[in-house]
């Protein structure tokens, strides 16, 4: 089919980076994250940290997007070697790579869970993770456009269930849950900040960008357009936390496992067909969750690809698919599971922002095209 | 007629298929030599009819050769015979030449040296006229024979819109669109398939609008095409489809001319063939096989909303079964409890599992709707009967099926009709199953992994080279408002953008002056 | 032609899904749903613990009934008990006597005895069942009986055949000032995460086709139990100092001179105001302002009301006054517990002082019962209704 280059349709656009943030980042942590910035907040005033750790991300993104949108259709390998030296160049890769099959490994062990917890009880966890694996390994083993377009076709319906759950759960909202205000300590606000940036980061995974923008043919606007898909993460937390925080009040929040699936628990529809959101709300997640896995998984191909050269992309596929799925089986409990994800979350921030660094002080000094 | 194309004779003194394309036979000038190596060539068929005259002064042998049965009669009656018999040539006069310019009145006639021509041209329903001492043959262009009447199309019936479907005969095709396009850019591109059926097929595009790409690639895949005979234009369908696996449709079948001819004007394709009064429109998208010409007549407010109750029905076709069994058996707590204690009630004595019940209603109505389709008219009608009254009352009454179960086979069966095309109305009844499937082993979890592969194969899924999921993904904003919606006509000034054609205006806004 | 070879996987995808099976799958008409439960004390005692009786009321969907198959006079609920030291234990311990897979997803209303709630402890360990459970959904209403809260399930009322779904509309009828809100399960799972007072609807049997409101059950937060409850008149002083009146009406008098003039106003509108005016924690002062707004809709008077509705007015903010002094005269000395939000108020707006008095609010020191509670009505009658003269003119 040499048709497909002509009509460009084969190419990553800027608009893909649009949409594209919002589907890497948006996924397990999202679920949970009001509890964990509740905890060290009093009131509502888990909105001013989530307000900073937010800028401070956009503003990582646009440091991304600036140095990725240097090098257009270029790979990373390919301008980061540019940049330092080849070998360094592959050892970045293999760390990005490696981020990619954590990520991809931690979510499916946490979509296996959540999806334990409130859909099934006997249903073995291995076959609720063997699955979903099986349709992300489908989608990566299918062409990398296909994968933006199953963010455009997948964000929306997402968004539409987040309104849906905002929208329904207002009802439910007390104002005696938002008082008071600015009780919180420094120690609480600095906690709420780390744990803010984490989420709001999807664990470092909006650092993939620096992999995708360089492939977008024209990126000049690129790194608006990844500054907008952030900002819109950081409005969309901030929707959850507040809504989260005035029907559960602060301390209940703290203290609900998953404060978001909880939420969607607590709404009734009156009169309405489905009258309880909570499965539909989750199977929807499910989507995000895909895309956000499907995206881990395709940046660790991509890595691979372009480290050795000659291997089949399928062949990639399969041979990171076992390994994927022995490593989600290894943490031993959700308690486990949650420190494994800031464990990857911090190593991720840690990648991009010294890698998005490096970068640029090298492409300040060097002045590399 | 149209350019004659080169006749690869099977029944030539060589029998192999694999002729020289530049074969012919020339003819001499003997009469009845030619007439025999005529007869050998077309094997004697009965329904060749050979009638030779003597006419003139000079007493010259002419013969007029046509297929009975595939020419005008009329016309061959009135417009030839009649006129050679009664005219009276000049004994000087050179027959061939006098007959060519004076006396038969029609307008489409050649002349020819090649019998390869004279074949095909007899074959195709002409009429040859041979005259002794000249090794040239007078084509007329007689083709008629039995054809259907120009009328409703049965498949795609509007409630506003022309009454006029294609039919079988190409030329009446091509004219049907020719009537509605005076486009002097209006591009018909013959082709010519089938080893031995060498039926026309034709390409059609606007020149001009068209992205030359698509014709050049449509071109490409057609040229591909290599067997004996094309039952139907779906059977092209097949040859040049994107992808052989999928179970959507990649190019769109139609009865209507104003439906090819709206797509012409979008940039697409239209392929018509010899012989099927279904022509193919492609590249199309997901969301166009949605389309009805419907959408288009009404106001935009009611071809809105039309639009928008076919993507639900598009819904509950594939995922109402599915839902049913998922809710039934594994989360009942998504129902409010009035709702669930009367399934529950309704259930209460049906001894199979919901799947089960569910896939037996299903197959049922698969059986009931092919047996249906298959028969006449008359009969048919006995099939709702039985099908209704038989198999889903009694069903309901013997414990069988709960009444729920009914209600939701028949609005899914209801709700897969409104598909305008029906081989997307098929598809979807098809993906119902697997959905049905994924429900009864892992419940809505099954049916969102299930509906997230029926999405990865979407996006990777092409049209001749487009993405199928245009204009959502890759998101191209502009085309929604005739793609999603139904936007006023004068919000629809341009072109679908996802089609890149050549020029993009397809209307303008006049100011009318004072 | 284009032939994906990803194809292959199809197959395999399809025979993982054939090997799965399906574990989870219970059809519907297996399941025995759980409309209502209720927790009583059992009679016999062990020496740690105390015993507790769990009824579930489980729903027999057939008694119900549906157009096709006649509900007729199948009963359409069964009640299952069981005697045991935990709940959820005991919810296991259930199944054995239920011949469907017991499903709690649409449990609606949980009631508890009063005895149960007057326990420290036993309240709060069952309710942990009901907040932890996946299964349990946090929109159940929660009361507390009198007597024997079992016997509430087993009440015959007239329209529906679910005596907890009876319960539930019960709850829900907000049409009464007298009626507290209906208390859902993640409210009450919030006061006692932050250890506030409240107070929790209180039913009991009428006759043996109605059950009734009568007034509220007030948990004291600090000591973790019943403490006492509001009876019906007094519930509607408390709901005008919260502003939770939303719709009843209020017999007062008119004519100090004739005290068997009554006329009874209906409310439109009930506001009410609190505001803590010093900040002595041994000697809070609260004031509480109330704007109550209503129509007469029924008098004895003979004071014409179309003319005299200021009259009225006064008559209406002194009885209310009247009434909501003695309610907080009831919660301030003889229940000592905060029933009017003021907890709720103090955490939001006055976050440090409550940090230092929480401990002793209502329970100790009691700030609570030392603090000084004012009362200000604004009471206006807005309409007197469709007659103008409440006597006939000749008898004048």
């Amino acid at each position: 089919m040499n048709l497909n280059n002509r009509y460009r349709y084969e190419t990553i656009e800027e608009r893909d980076i649009l949409i594209a943030v919002p589907s890497l980042v948006i996924a397990i942590g999202i679920l949970y994250m009001p509890r964990s910035l509740a905890d060290t907040t009093i009131g509502l005033d888990a909105i001013y940290p989530l307000l900073f750790g937010g800028g401070i991300t956009v503003l990582f993104i646009w440091l991304v997007g600036r140095i990725a949108s240097r090098f257009p259709e270029q790979s990373f390998l390919t301008y980061a070697s540019k940049l330092t030296t080849k070998p360094i160049a592959i050892a970045i890769s293999f760390l990005f790579a490696l981020h990619g099959i954590l990520i991809t490994s931690f979510e499916l062990r946490g979509i296996a869970e959540i999806s334990h917890l409130y859909l099934f009880e006997q249903t073995p966890i291995e076959i609720i993770g063997l699955t979903f694996l099986l349709v992300v390994v489908y989608a990566v083993s299918g062409s990398r456009a296909a994968i933006f377009r199953l963010n455009a076709l997948f964000l929306p319906i997402i968004m539409v269930a987040v309104l849906f759950l905002l929208l329904f759960s207002f009802g439910f909202t007390r104002y005696d849950n938002s008082i008071p205000i600015f009780q919180t300590d420094l120690q609480g606000y600095w906690m709420a900040t780390h744990r803010s940036i984490l989420s709001v980061s999807g664990f470092g995974v909006f650092g993939y960008l620096l992999f995708y923008i360089s492939l977008v043919r024209s990126p000049k606007q690129a790194p608006k357009k990844a500054v907008f898909g952030m900002i819109w993460v950081v409005v969309l937390h901030l929707m959850i936390v507040v809504i989260t925080v005035l029907v559960f009040g602060n301390i209940t929040t703290e203290n609900l496992t998953f404060p978001v699936i909880e939420l969607a628990r607590t709404i009734e529809v009156p009169g309405g067909f489905f009258n309880r959101f909570a499965s539909l709300f989750f199977i929807i997640w499910t989507m995000a969750i895909f895309n956000t896995c499907a995206m881990a998984f395709d940046v660790a191909v991509l890595a691979l690809q372009s480290i050795f050269k000659n291997i089949d992309k399928k062949k990639i596929v399969f041979v990171l698919s076992p390994i994927i799925f022995f490593l989600t089986g290894l943490p031993k409990n959700q308690d486990e599971l949650g420190m494994v994800g800031r464990v990857i979350g911090y190593f991720g921030l840690g990648l991009v922002a010294s890698v998005t660094i490096l970068f640029l002080l090298l492409y300040k000094i060097r002045g590399v095209k | 007629m149209n350019k004659r194309s080169k006749f690869k004779s099977e029944n030539s003194k060589a029998s192999s298929p694999q002729q020289d394309d530049s074969f012919t036979i020339e003819i001499g000038t003997n009469l009845d030599k030619n007439l025999t190596s005529l007869k050998t060539m077309l094997g004697e068929p009965t329904d060749l009819i050979i009638r030779e005259i003597t006419i003139g002064p000079n007493q010259e042998k002419i013969a007029m050769i046509y297929m009975s049965g595939m020419t005008d009669n009329q016309l061959v009656h009135n417009n030839i015979l009649k006129t050679v018999l009664s005219s009276q040539p000049q004994a000087d006069a050179d027959l061939l030449d006098y007959f060519y310019q004076e006396i038969i009145a029609i307008a489409d006639i050649t002349k020819t040296n090649s019998l390869d021509d004279v074949s095909y041209a007899i074959l195709s329903g002409d009429t040859a006229i041979y005259v002794d001492g000249t090794n040239t043959v007078l084509l007329m262009g007689t083709a008629g024979g039995e054809d259907r009447a120009v009328e409703e199309p049965q498949s795609e019936r509007l409630i506003r819109g022309p009454r006029a479907g294609f039919i079988e005969n190409i030329g009446t095709n091509l004219s049907l669109i020719r009537q509605d396009i005076k486009d002097p850019n209006l591009r018909f591109k013959t082709h010519e398939i089938g080893r031995r059926s060498k039926q026309k097929l034709v390409v059609s595009y606007i020149e001009g609008i068209i992205h030359p790409d698509l014709v050049d690639e449509i071109n490409r895949r057609l040229a591909s095409i290599d067997t004996d005979y094309a039952v139907s234009s779906g059977e092209v369908e097949q040859w040049i489809q994107d992808s052989f696996l999928s179970p959507f449709p990649q190019l769109v079948d139609t009865e209507r001319p104003d439906r090819a001819v709206e797509a012409l004007l979008k940039g697409k394709v239209v392929i018509l063939v010899d012989g099927t009064p279904f022509v193919l429109i492609t590249p199309v998208t997901l969301t166009e096989t949605f389309h009805s010409l419907e959408d288009d007549n009404q106001r935009w407010i009611v071809g809105t909303s039309l639009r928008f109750l076919r993507y639900l029905s598009a819904f509950i076709a594939i995922f109402l079964p599915s839902l049913y069994i998922a809710i039934v058996s594994y989360h009942p707590e998504m129902l409010p409890a009035k709702l669930v204690f009367s399934i529950a009630a309704a259930r209460e004595g049906v001894p199979f599992p919901a799947f089960v019940e569910a896939l037996m209603m299903a197959i049922t109505f698969e059986i009931l709707h092919e047996a249906g389709v298959r028969l006449p008219k008359i009969i048919g009608a006995t099939i709702g009967i039985v099908g209704g009254l038989v198999i889903g009352e009694s069903a309901v009454s013997a414990g069988i099926v709960s009444p729920i179960m009914v209600i939701i086979t028949a609005l899914t069966a209801i709700a897969s009709f409104t598909a305008p095309h029906y081989s997307m109305a098929i598809s979807l009844r098809l993906l119902r199953f697997t959905f049905m499937i994924a429900a009864a082993f892992l419940g809505l979890y099954g049916i969102i992994l299930v509906y997230i592969m029926v999405n990865i194969h979407i996006v990777n899924l092409k049209s001749v080279g487009i993405p199928y999921s245009v204009p959502f993904a890759p998101v191209i904003g502009k085309d929604w408002k005739d793609m999603i919606i139904r936007a006023p006509l004068m919000m629809l000034m341009k072109r679908p953008a996802y089609l890149n054609t050549k020029d993009d205006t397809a209307a303008k806004k006049r100011r009318q002056s004072k | 032609m284009f032939i994906p070879k990803r194809g292959s996987l199809v197959p395999l995808f399809c025979a993982l899904l054939l090997l799965t099976g399906c574990w989870d799958s219970v059809e519907v008409e297996e399941r025995a749903f759980i409309y209502g439960a209720t927790v009583d004390l059992s009679d016999q005692q062990t020496e740690q613990n105390q015993q507790l009786i769990l009824t579930d009321q489980v729903v027999v969907p057939s008694g119900i009934g549906t157009s096709t198959t006649e509900g007729g006079q199948e009963q359409a609920y069964r009640n299952i008990s069981i005697t045991g030291e935990n709940i959820n234990h005991m919810n296991t311990q259930l199944s054995k006597k239920a011949n469907r897979t017991l499903f709690a997803q649409h449990l609606e209303v949980l009631i508890f005895s009063e005895e149960v709630t007057k326990q420290p402890e036993v309240f709060e360990n069952s309710l942990d069942v009901f907040t932890r459970g996946q299964e349990m959904r946090r929109g159940m209403k929660v009361a507390v009986a009198n007597g024997k809260a079992s016997a509430l399930l087993d009440i015959k009322p007239e329209h529906i055949k679910l005596p907890s779904q009876y319960i539930e509309t019960l709850l829900e009828n907000q049409r009464s000032s007298e009626v507290a809100k209906p208390l859902r399960l993640d409210d009450l799972h919030k006061y006692l995460f932050l250890d506030f007072s409240f107070v929790i609807p209180y039913l009991s049997i009428s006759d043996d086709k109605n059950i009734e409101h009568n007034g509220v059950a007030v948990f004291n937060g600090n000591e973790r139990v019943v403490v006492g409850r509001l009876d019906g008149e007094l519930t509607k002083g408390r709901n005008f100092l919260t502003g939770e009146a939303e719709f009843g009406t209020m017999m007062i008098p008119v004519d100090d001179s004739k005290s068997d003039s009554k006329s009874v106003v209906q409310f439109t509108e009930v506001n009410s105001d609190l505001q803590l005016v010093n900040n002595d924690k041994n000697n809070l002062q609260f004031e509480i302002k109330m704007d109550v707004a209503g129509n007469i809709t029924e008098t004895s008077s003979k004071t014409n009301p179309f003319e005299n509705l200021d009259t009225y007015s006064k008559a209406l903010e002194k009885s209310i006054k009247q009434l909501t002094e003695r309610t907080i005269e009831q919660a301030q000395n003889e229940l000592q517990t905060d029933i009017f939000k003021l907890n709720v108020y103090l955490r939001g707006n006055h976050y440090k002082l409550w940090q230092s008095i929480k401990d002793d609010w209502d329970t100790g020191e009691n700030y609570f019962s030392k603090s000084d509670i004012d009362v200000k009505v604004n009471g206006t009658v807005e309409h007197s209704g469709n007659t103008i003269y409440s006597t006939d003119k000749e008898q004048n």
